[in-house]
């Protein structure tokens, strides 16, 4: 095979582009160009203070029948017809210096390596051997680089670039150099895309994407998962807390209208005793209204907390059935008072009219009646405060029994609405996670679904890697073997 | 008048101090805060890494293999910075061969001393030039002899090679001894030493002075100030608490003594030069009020733990140089 392939050269060569793309094509029909295009420039390149520069010049005036360009000067797309890389004689190549030529070295198999400023470097040469060995190592293709001293701007004396100017004229007269550096441009590209069909079966470039979705899938399934158990905890607790906290209200609130109305009471008056009753009534109902207000509100705090619509309305609070004091039922006692406040009464009228009657025996009959009249009032105070003392402690035991009342109906009314909040509540938290579960269930399949694509797209790529490596390594090997002699280990 | 040489004062005083109180607990902390600031050279291939570690060496820099125990980093470069020599932050910065810089305008040594101002701002590291090869030149009288032939019949130094391969009378091999030893800017240098009457111990001075090892020394003495400077600080606190523990008055005062404040203050105004910061060392009671209030503001200002404890040193050493000036 590579017999028919010299043969074919032979026959072709008057296009020398041609000839190294049979080479490819006899193996590979369906890669036509190694994508870059040639230029016949020379490329002289090197890292900073090599004096690329000082070179370039002496060589156009030397050469002036090439075109010498630096890196900048060249489209990354386009293949020089030689590279002189330049690297100072003071100390051997370092790491990126080699990457340097690497790179300017892609698409041109004539490379030529240049140890400049040997007129001040006494050891140029081991460093020109160290290069050489460097470079050697470095990469097979390498191994054809031809190394020269040069010294194109000394301080001191003539510049001494003959050596690398016979060279170069040499080599760039070799009719071969066209289709070598074809060759080699072609070995780069058939490398990149063996390197890409490699990578894209080991699945390499969707590496990170996969790990990412895997990392994103268990993110999605956890932060579910902690979500709910949060949710859940936190509305009970909040419940819990609302229950403790009104229940307290609701007692606090009976507590603090109790004490009022008993101070109420104590400081009746006969006049005002009519309208308390009503009044306590009206009390009564305005706690309720504020537990109930109390109520609402707490609970619509615990909704918003949890970010759940506030519990349903309910029906407003019934009054508590409270009795009406006993005021009127005291027919004995009112007999008893009587008796006792008259005979109170006619006492007092007697002491009085004795007294009158002691003092100035002329006005007896003054005196009996300033003493009946005194004894009657007295008698009539005396009844009436009885009276009213009476009402007033009877009304504090009916305050006592109306509070008592309203507390177990607010308390109760306490118990019954946080009861139907939570269950309205938690039905909602309930139905949310099941929406919630639902969209990271979607997700989830959805991560799946991309990760099944990739992995379906990582086993079709390594099939169609399978399928055409063979031909490409072959024709890498075909390659080398023009360029090398001899396919090297790849 | 602020002294130079903190660490050696420092150590001096409590070493004659140890002797006087014959306190056998006093010789490790001596001895640690005593220790030589130890440094590791560093330096790709071919830069003349081991001859400028063998220079400093000769210097009396203690120069350090093992990069664990090594105090201060010194990366040896030549011509150029590559991307590999800015792989750890060196200390400082050597640029080695300054003698093979182009002529430039002002010679080799003048386009050197510019090429490390650049080097010094791509690393920001403090870079000094050296020519490594001539800080310990090896003279025998075969070479002397060609240097006196060579005043008379100079040789071809246009390069390296001309001069070893041209006709002369010196043979080919002295030639390239010469070139081995000290190079072309070396060589010519010497003759011109020669021809002034120089002896052998006259050009190889000439040649030390010419090598800038002397600003490359004095340069890894001020890059290790902090470390002397942290050594004595540590010192004084070992040394605060024994007295503490032992109740031994005689070191407690000897620690606040003005000699003490004095050393210390010595060891931190040149861990703060290290770091470029000016410091007035003029005399007189104006001058110490001033260095005083100035340093005692500095420390209140926004610097690190470093400059904050120098500040406070120098401050105080101010105010007792005041004191003893009344």
């Amino acid at each position: 095979m590579t017999s028919e392939r010299t043969d074919a050269r032979v026959g072709e060569q008057t296009d020398p582009i041609a000839a190294a793309d049979a080479v490819v094509a006899a193996i590979e029909p369906g890669l036509t160009s190694p994508g870059v295009q040639s230029r016949d420039v020379v490329l002289v390149v090197g890292p900073w203070l090599a004096g690329t520069s000082s070179l370039i010049d002496a060589l156009r005036e030397r050469l002036p029948e090439h075109t010498f360009v630096e890196s900048e000067d060249l489209n990354p797309a386009h293949a020089p017809a030689a590279v002189v890389f330049t690297v100072s004689a003071i100390a051997p190549m370092t790491e990126s210096d080699c990457a340097l030529i690497d790179s300017a070295s892609r698409y041109t198999d004539l490379v030529i390596g240049v140890v400049s400023k040997i007129d001040a470097h006494r050891n140029w040469q081991e460093v020109l051997a160290a290069d050489r060995a460097l470079l050697t190592d470095r990469a097979p293709h390498y191994a054809q680089v031809q190394w020269v001293g040069a010294a194109a701007a000394p301080d001191l004396g003539v510049p001494r670039v003959d050596e690398l100017v016979g060279l170069l004229r040499q080599r760039l007269s070799d009719p071969d150099v066209a289709r070598r550096n074809r060759l080699r441009a072609w070995e780069t590209r058939l490398l990149g895309i063996i390197a890409q069909y490699r990578a894209d079966g080991d699945g390499t470039d969707r590496r990170a994407r996969v790990s990412a979705l895997h990392a994103k899938r268990d993110d999605v399934l956890s932060r579910r998962r902690l979500t709910k158990t949060e949710r859940t905890i936190a509305l009970r607790s909040q419940i819990q807390q609302a229950r403790v906290q009104l229940g307290h209200f609701a007692r606090n609130r009976c507590t603090s209208v109790r004490s009022e109305l008993a101070e109420d009471a104590a400081q009746l008056t006969r006049l005002r005793i009519a309208g308390f009753e009503s009044r306590v009534r009206a009390r009564v109902r305005e706690v309720i209204d504020e537990v109930e207000e109390g109520i609402t509100d707490q609970l619509a705090d615990v909704a918003s907390q949890s970010k759940l619509p506030a519990p349903p309305a309910t029906a407003p609070p019934a009054t508590p059935e409270i009795p009406a004091p006993p005021l009127k039922s005291r027919r004995q006692e009112t007999q008893l008072m009587m008796v006792l406040g008259a005979g109170f009464g006619l006492g007092v009228a007697l002491v009085v009219t004795r007294l009158f009657a002691g003092l100035a025996p002329g006005m007896t009959v003054a005196g009996l009646v300033v003493g009946g009249v005194v004894g009657l009032v007295l008698t009539v105070w005396v009844v009436g405060i009885r009276g009213l003392l009476h009402d007033r402690g009877v009304l504090d035991r009916w305050i006592s029994e109306a509070v008592n009342v309203l507390r177990s109906a607010v308390e109760e009314r306490v118990a019954t609405r946080v009861l139907v909040a939570e269950t309205a509540l938690t039905s909602e938290l309930a139905h949310r996670d099941e929406v919630e579960g639902a969209a990271a269930a979607d997700r989830v399949a959805e991560i799946d679904a991309e990760l099944r694509d990739h992995a379906v797209q990582t086993a079709k790529a390594a099939k169609v890697r399978d399928r055409r490596l063979p031909p490409l390594l072959e024709a890498i090997d075909a390659v080398r073997t023009e360029l090398y002699g001899k396919a090297p280990v790849s | 008048m602020v002294g130079t040489g903190g660490r050696q004062i420092f150590v001096d005083i409590l070493t004659r101090f140890a002797k006087q109180s014959r306190d056998p607990r006093l010789t490790p902390i001596i001895r640690r805060a005593g220790a030589p600031v130890r440094v590791a050279v560093h330096g790709r291939r071919g830069v003349g890494r081991a001859t400028v570690a063998a220079a400093l060496a000769g210097a009396g820099v203690a120069v350090s293999d093992d990069d664990a125990t090594a105090d201060v980093s010194v990366r040896v470069i030549a011509e150029t910075v590559k991307p590999e020599d800015r792989a750890d932050r060196p200390a400082l910065v050597i640029l080695n061969k300054a003698d093979l810089t182009s002529f430039g305008g002002g010679g080799p040594l003048a386009t050197a001393q510019r090429r490390a101002a650049t080097v010094r701002a791509l690393i920001d590291a403090p870079t000094v030039p050296m020519v490594a090869l001539l800080a310990d030149t090896d003279l025998d009288d075969e070479m002397m002899a060609a240097l006196q032939a060579l005043v008379h019949t100079p040789a071809d130094l246009t390069s390296t090679d001309a001069f070893v391969h041209c006709d002369h009378p010196v043979t080919a091999e002295v030639r390239q001894r010469l070139l081995e030893a000290m190079d072309r800017f070396g060589i010519a240098h010497a003759v011109l030493a020669v021809e002034a009457g120089a002896d052998a111990a006259a050009v190889r001075a000439l040649l030390r002075r010419t090598s800038g090892i002397e600003e490359v020394v004095a340069q890894v003495t001020a890059v290790g100030a902090p470390i002397r400077y942290r050594r004595a600080r540590a010192a004084i606190d070992e040394l605060r608490s024994l007295a503490m523990r032992s109740g031994d008055h005689q070191l407690a005062d000897f620690l606040v003594s003005d000699e003490m404040v004095l050393a210390v203050m010595g060891a931190a105004v040149e861990a703060v030069e290290a770091d470029g910061v000016h410091v007035d060392r003029s005399d007189g009671p104006a001058a110490h009020r001033k260095r005083a209030v100035h340093w005692r503001r500095y420390g209140r200002g926004p610097v690190n733990a470093l400059h904050r404890s120098c500040s406070a040193d120098i401050s105080r050493g101010s105010l007792r140089l005041l004191g003893r000036s009344r």
